[in-house]
């Protein structure tokens, strides 16, 4: 009992906090790029706390070392899909040695990156949350709309990583390398009583676009082919980063 | 029902020593077997002994503890052994929610008492903030769901997300503070693996019936 007592506490102590890898994102009026209600122009966001990068493989196996029921050879089936960590050499090991440190973890199931969020005391950010913060990239970086556009379908298209250096906010990635898991990602409009579920239906979808320029249907792009994902999906560039809230951290 | 209700005595003495074993295990353990430490994990709250190790695809998994309309705990490896109905609805809900509790209903009622006895209703609300024990008390007594075996239960928000993700349930609060959803029925088996889905209201009750008995025999 001594023993377990000790070990707890160790493993209290032990518990990773978000520290410094993460960056407070201001609060602010967000525009949707898609309208989910059509009444609705503007959102308000209150500030909060993001992972300034995705989170990384070798951050991803420290968890399934402390999180055994993570491990791929341990997660069942109906949190995770076959290809579930499938690049990595073993159990624990990413097998990152000739790869940088922070390179981001992907295969990884939507239960799988709310669970590791979880373990940090955040959650995976809310669409509103995760799309506000691209949409403050872009103005504080004064990146052109059409520049915008250009990645996004670049990277959906060829997979090409895009040359965007975040000079305002300290983020890396989401426009980047990998798209990124988020809480709500599943779409789901409503129109007053009629409610679409637009189960992959691109032309449910896009009418609710606000403008129908290159930049919207980038973001639209972004909005339909995320909402195709089941939650045991896992894919070679889907990653994702953890929120959390401000006032527990000040 | 007698050993059940047994092994619930015993639950509340061992919660608090499973608890911290359990904590040990899940943060600190490098053990080799994960799969003991695996049903360890998931089972503390339980303590029956596990002899078939759980399937893949069992929403026993899951290891949300939630609280049902009469105030008791309840996770879903509680029900095991049990074929279980499953629906979602919200208590501010004025048109669909009633319906779906109608039709669970109907569907209760197709089986005969054996079957019955055999099977558990979860009714899961999608409301973590508003619907607290008390208001799906009231819910449960209006639309005539108070039953022996049924169970009008709320949760943490984001066990309610993963539990409607494992059943395809896609939900959102709308601006006007309900919650837009699709409307689903679902029938587990024993082993808690779903063995039939409906969406859709007011449904003829043959096939869910029919999921039902199978996962029952």
């Amino acid at each position: 009992m001594r023993l377990h007592r000790l070990l707890l506490t160790v493993c209290l102590l032990n518990v990773p906090a978000w520290g410094s890898d993460s960056v407070v994102i201001p609060g602010g009026d967000f525009q949707p790029p898609v309208l989910l209600d059509r009444e609705i122009q503007t959102t308000e966001v209150e500030a909060f706390l993001l992972d300034a990068a995705p989170v990384s493989k070798t951050a991803f196996a420290e968890f399934v070392t402390t999180h055994p029921e993570w491990r791929r050879s341990a997660a069942p089936r109906l949190f995770r899909d076959g290809g579930y960590l499938r690049n990595w050499t073993s159990d624990l090991d990413p097998g990152v040695e000739q790869e940088a440190q922070g390179t981001p973890v992907t295969h990884v199931s939507w239960y799988a990156a709310r669970a590791f969020c979880h373990s940090r005391g955040g959650h995976l950010p809310s669409m509103t949350q995760w799309e506000y913060v691209v949409s403050l990239l872009r103005e504080k970086n004064q990146v052109p709309d059409d520049e915008y556009a250009r990645w996004v379908f670049g990277w959906y298209g060829a997979q090409r990583p895009v040359d965007f250096v975040d000079r305002a906010l300290g983020i890396k990635g989401m426009l980047g390398l990998v798209n990124e898991w988020i809480e709500d990602y599943q779409l789901l409009l409503s129109n007053g009583e009629q409610i679409d579920f637009g189960g992959g239906s691109c032309g449910d979808t896009a009418r609710l676009m606000v403008k129908y320029d290159n930049a919207h249907y980038a973001s639209f792009l972004r909005y339909q082919s995320r909402s195709n994902y089941t939650p045991v999906t896992t894919t070679s560039n889907l990653g994702f980063r953890c929120a959390y809230p401000l006032e527990g951290a000040l | 029902m007698k050993i059940k209700s047994k092994v619930f005595g015993l639950t509340a003495t061992a919660l608090g020593l499973a608890f911290s074993a359990q904590a040990v295990l899940a943060e600190c353990d490098h053990h080799k077997d994960h799969h003991d430490v695996h049903l360890t994990e998931h089972h503390a709250h339980t303590p029956v002994a596990m002899v078939e190790p759980l399937s893949d695809e069992s929403l026993h998994h899951l290891p949300a503890v939630w609280r049902d309309h009469r105030n008791e705990p309840l996770t879903l490896s509680d029900l095991s052994g049990q074929a279980v109905i499953i629906t979602m609805v919200y208590v501010g809900c004025q048109t669909a929610c009633p319906v779906l509790v109608e039709d669970v209903k109907r569907l209760y009622y197709g089986l005969n008492e054996a079957e019955q006895a055999n099977t558990r209703v979860l009714v899961v609300s999608f409301d973590a903030k508003g619907d607290t024990p008390e208001v799906l008390n009231t819910f449960a007594q209006n639309l005539g769901g108070d039953l022996p075996g049924w169970h009008f239960v709320t949760g943490a928000e984001g066990d309610i997300r993963t539990f409607s993700s494992l059943l395809g349930i896609r939900y959102r609060q709308n601006p006007s503070g309900g919650f837009d959803h699709s409307n689903v029925i679902a029938v587990l088996d024993r082993q808690g693996e779903i063995r039939g889905r409906q969406e859709g209201l007011a449904q003829a009750p043959d096939r869910l019936l029919g999921a039902l008995r199978g996962a029952l025999n």
